[in-house]
């Protein structure tokens, strides 16, 4: 019982984990087809995509910066895998790994410009968010891609010992990302980063290297989500991905993480996600309309943030 | 004394915050045109005291009568206009406004008047000519020097009729030159009868402005005294609670050979031609304004800026560092001018901001961080620095200053520098930790450490140095050994 409390005042996801609870709750008394072993697992499945764009960004974010080019690598991720795994002209071994160079280069053209010319990552981003849109489209000549690798089908909907694979990517993504941030030394220094750069400049940390090496992990996972994507809808759509950033820097800040850098944590990231599918999955479960639901979410984000807030003040005088 | 006299009287307020007492049972009293120094501790109830004077925390009892009228349960907006203003130390000001839109600002349409922009400068304009100010009203804060945008901050409170004045430290980042227009600018305002109340942990300023001193300590308030009744070194000991014998401790230890020396080392715009060598066991201070090169100096010894020609020599090798991280590996250890900015993660932890120099050398084991060694190592400097704090895991931000300057001190050491460069060791901190401080300077250069000082408290480096170079607008002006280092001579250099 201690502990129990302790975690709920303590842990900085503390908040989040109870609301997410709650709306549980209030999603099982309201339908019995909530709370059972396939919606839990096709809320999952749903979700994985974001999870692992959420994980990526989540260094981003620590360390003082922001990712909005995520939807467009998606998409050119997803062209490139399509692209390499048609008609069965390479294995699907390559066709993976030129995809995740693919995401690593995109990345670290993100970070070259942020570090080099010193322009805010919003900015960057957001033309860079631009420039890949343009590439997935020049790389599809615009039309989706189809005749797919069979293997690459199983990626997307396949399952290894009764789980979807999707859901296993999830569950290895949010492992390695956990232990990158807390248990090496990169995960210090991105937070020490995003806490005080010039402090951490002058601590000796070279601070240029690590946020090259931030963006680069958001475009490896942005690459990830493209393959899974691609693989799960059997087609490369150079239009895939349109708003996936929003949703997923959504549930990183819902998650907790600071806007303004310095703190965060991964679980907060998988929390928030978690919360985002959820509260879709229930609201098609009760049959609200699809456009009241984006309403809802609204809403409900900036509801989760404010009162987010309130619990971190409450819990200073507990 | 007659009634009218009597600006402000607090009678026994107290405060908890979360259980800890802040204060205990304060009494104050404060008549027209007084200039009152508060002092004591980081963490004595200061600025406590002041968000209760400003009705920004109500305290849990007791009662604040300001012109003979009780203040419990005004706003802090009602209290603002009742005649009371603060300066705190992190200037409140808007940098893309001119002068005069800072002064007025939120002011510009009152009942029954608009103020123009016209309007706004003409009163900004016969304000400071009153006050012989001579500071161009068009500007815009952000080109203005600090203590500028302190004389602006002032004069926004003069211009809203405020009676009583309540500054958090407003010497803190001024220059020798600058607190003496500062002074005489609060000596002019005391003889239009507004009252003063200001904190400071600089005894000459203690004594050279105020008209009584209050000493708070933990919380409570040891007493009012007037500046006959007390001494520097008995008002210290009534801060603290206990005897110090001397302020500056002494220590004698033999300077040995040369490690560090600089040659015709230029960064333009900031310094040109400066030469000098750095010994073993010595500590070598480097005085003059701010703004006159002696950071940029520092920040060029440890790679944070480049030099524009000259070279250093670090034991007889050609010396370039790239950046702070080839300094570190050189064996230089740097403590930056301002704690916020260049020290301190403020969402870390104690250990964490201890390690962060280290964590690549000494704490790496693969890539993952080797917590054992580094809590260990953290925890030996902690008590070796005696770094108080409440809890374990206390994040730095919640520290004070004091406390926060001996964590990146243990930074430093964890790395075991031969060369260290202190830029301003011990602003804006405590006394007792000022003494613990120098303490600690002094068995560095016991051990042989050789120590570059870079401070603007002018007592503290003629005391702890064993030679001081005088810097002005970027220039060398001279050399000094301790002995012949007097503050007179050392300031007529550094305002040469």
């Amino acid at each position: 019982m201690k502990e129990l409390k302790a975690f709920f005042t303590k842990s900085p996801t503390g908040g989040i984990f109870l609301a997410l609870i709650l709306v549980c709750v209030l999603f099982s008394s309201m339908t019995s087809r909530f709370l059972t072993t396939t919606n839990l697992s096709v809320i999952l499945n749903q979700v994985s995509v974001n999870a692992i764009l959420a994980f990526g960004v989540t260094f981003v974010i620590i360390a003082g910066g922001i990712d909005l080019s995520l939807g467009s690598l998606v998409a050119v991720c997803g062209v490139v895998v399509a692209l390499l795994s048609q008609n069965n002209e390479y294995s699907l071994w390559i066709a993976i790994i030129g995809t995740l160079v693919a995401g690593l280069a995109l990345g670290a053209l993100n970070g070259i410009i942020v570090v080099l010319t010193k322009v805010p990552p919003f900015i960057v981003t957001l033309g860079t968010m631009t420039i890949g849109r343009g590439i997935a489209l020049i790389l599809s000549k615009g039309r989706p891609i189809s005749d797919l690798n069979e293997s690459l089908n199983f990626l997307g909907n396949g399952d290894l010992f009764g789980i979807p694979i999707p859901i296993l990517f999830l569950v290895l993504s949010y492992g390695t990302c956990h232990v990158l941030l807390t248990k090496t030394v990169f995960g210090r220094y991105v937070k020490a980063i995003g806490g005080n750069e010039m402090a951490s400049y002058v601590a000796g940390v070279r601070v240029n290297r690590i946020k090259l090496y931030v963006y680069m992990i958001s475009g490896l996972f942005a690459a990830l989500a493209g393959i899974l994507l691609t693989a799960r809808i059997n087609t490369g759509q150079p239009n895939a991905g349109l708003g996936f950033e929003l949703d997923a820097i959504a549930a990183v800040i819902i998650g907790g993480t600071s806007t303004r850098g310095g703190k965060g944590t991964i679980t907060g990231t998988l929390l928030g996600v978690l919360f985002i599918g959820v509260i879709n999955n229930g609201l098609d479960l009760i049959n609200v309309s699809a456009y009241w639901q984006q309403v809802i979410m609204g809403g409900i984000i900036i509801l989760a943030v404010v009162l987010d807030g309130l619990y971190q003040k409450l819990k200073m005088n507990i | 004394m007659a009634m009218q006299d009597c600006l402000l009287k607090i009678k026994g307020i107290s405060l908890e915050f979360s259980g800890t007492p802040i204060l205990k049972l304060v009494n104050l009293s404060l008549n027209q045109g007084e200039i009152h120094a508060l002092v004591g501790e980081n963490g004595a109830g200061k600025s406590s005291l002041f968000k209760c004077i400003l009705g920004i925390i109500s305290p849990s009892q007791g009662e604040i009568i300001f012109l003979n009228e009780s203040l419990s349960g005004y706003s802090i907006r009602e209290i603002l206009r009742k005649g009371i203003a603060m300066i705190h130390q992190e200037l409140m000001l808007i940098p893309e406004l001119t002068v005069a839109e800072n002064i007025f600002l939120g002011r510009e349409s009152m009942p029954g008047k608009r103020m123009g922009l016209r309007e706004i400068n003409q009163a900004t304009t016969d304000l400071f000519q009153e006050y012989d100010l001579d500071i161009p009203v068009g500007a815009f804060v952000k080109d203005l020097s600090i203590a500028h945008q302190q004389i602006i901050e002032i004069m926004r409170s003069v211009s809203q009729k405020a009676r009583l004045i309540l500054m958090d430290e407003p010497t803190s980042s001024l220059t020798e030159k600058e607190i003496t227009f500062f002074k005489q600018l609060i000596f002019r305002l005391k003889s239009e009868g507004i009252s003063i109340v200001f904190t400071s942990h600089k005894m000459d300023e203690v004594f050279g402005f105020s008209d009584k001193i209050s000493v708070l300590r933990d919380g409570e308030m040891v007493g009012t005294f007037s500046k006959e009744e007390v001494n520097p070194m008995s008002l210290v000991q009534k801060m603290v609670g206990r005897e110090m014998k001397d302020f500056y401790p002494k220590a004698i230890s033999e300077v040995g050979e040369s490690i560090l020396s600089v040659d015709d080392l230029s960064c333009v715009p900031h310094f040109e031609h400066v030469n000098f060598t750095l010994c073993v066991g010595e500590v070598l201070g480097l005085s003059g304004l701010v703004g006159a090169g002696r950071s940029d100096i520092g920040q060029v010894l440890f790679g944070i800026k480049k030099k524009t020609s000259g070279q250093m020599f670090l034991k007889g090798q050609v010396y370039n560092p790239e950046n702070p991280s080839d300094a570190l590996r050189a064996g230089f250890g740097y403590l930056g001018e301002d704690r916020k900015e260049m020290g301190i993660i403020p969402e870390m932890n104690i250990t964490e901001n201890m390690s962060l120099g280290l964590l690549d050398a000494g704490y790496r084991k693969l890539c993952f961080i080797d917590d054992e060694k580094e809590n260990s190592d953290a925890m030996d400097m902690q008590g070796r620095l005696s770094v108080h704090s409440a809890k374990e895991g206390q994040r730095i931000q919640n520290l004070s200053g004091g406390n926060q300057q001996k964590v990146l001190f243990g930074r430093i050491l964890l790395n075991n520098p031969e060369v260290l460069i202190l830029d301003e060791p011990t602003r804006g901190i405590d006394v007792m930790s000022k003494f613990e401080i120098y303490t600690l300077i002094l068995s560095l250069k016991k051990q042989g450490k050789a120590i570059l000082l870079i401070s603007s408290d002018l007592p503290e480096l003629l005391a702890m140095s064993d030679r001081v170079i005088v810097i002005s607008k970027g220039k060398q002006m001279a050399e000094m050994t301790r002995e012949e280092a007097s503050p007179e001579q050392v300031l007529a250099y550094a305002l040469h």
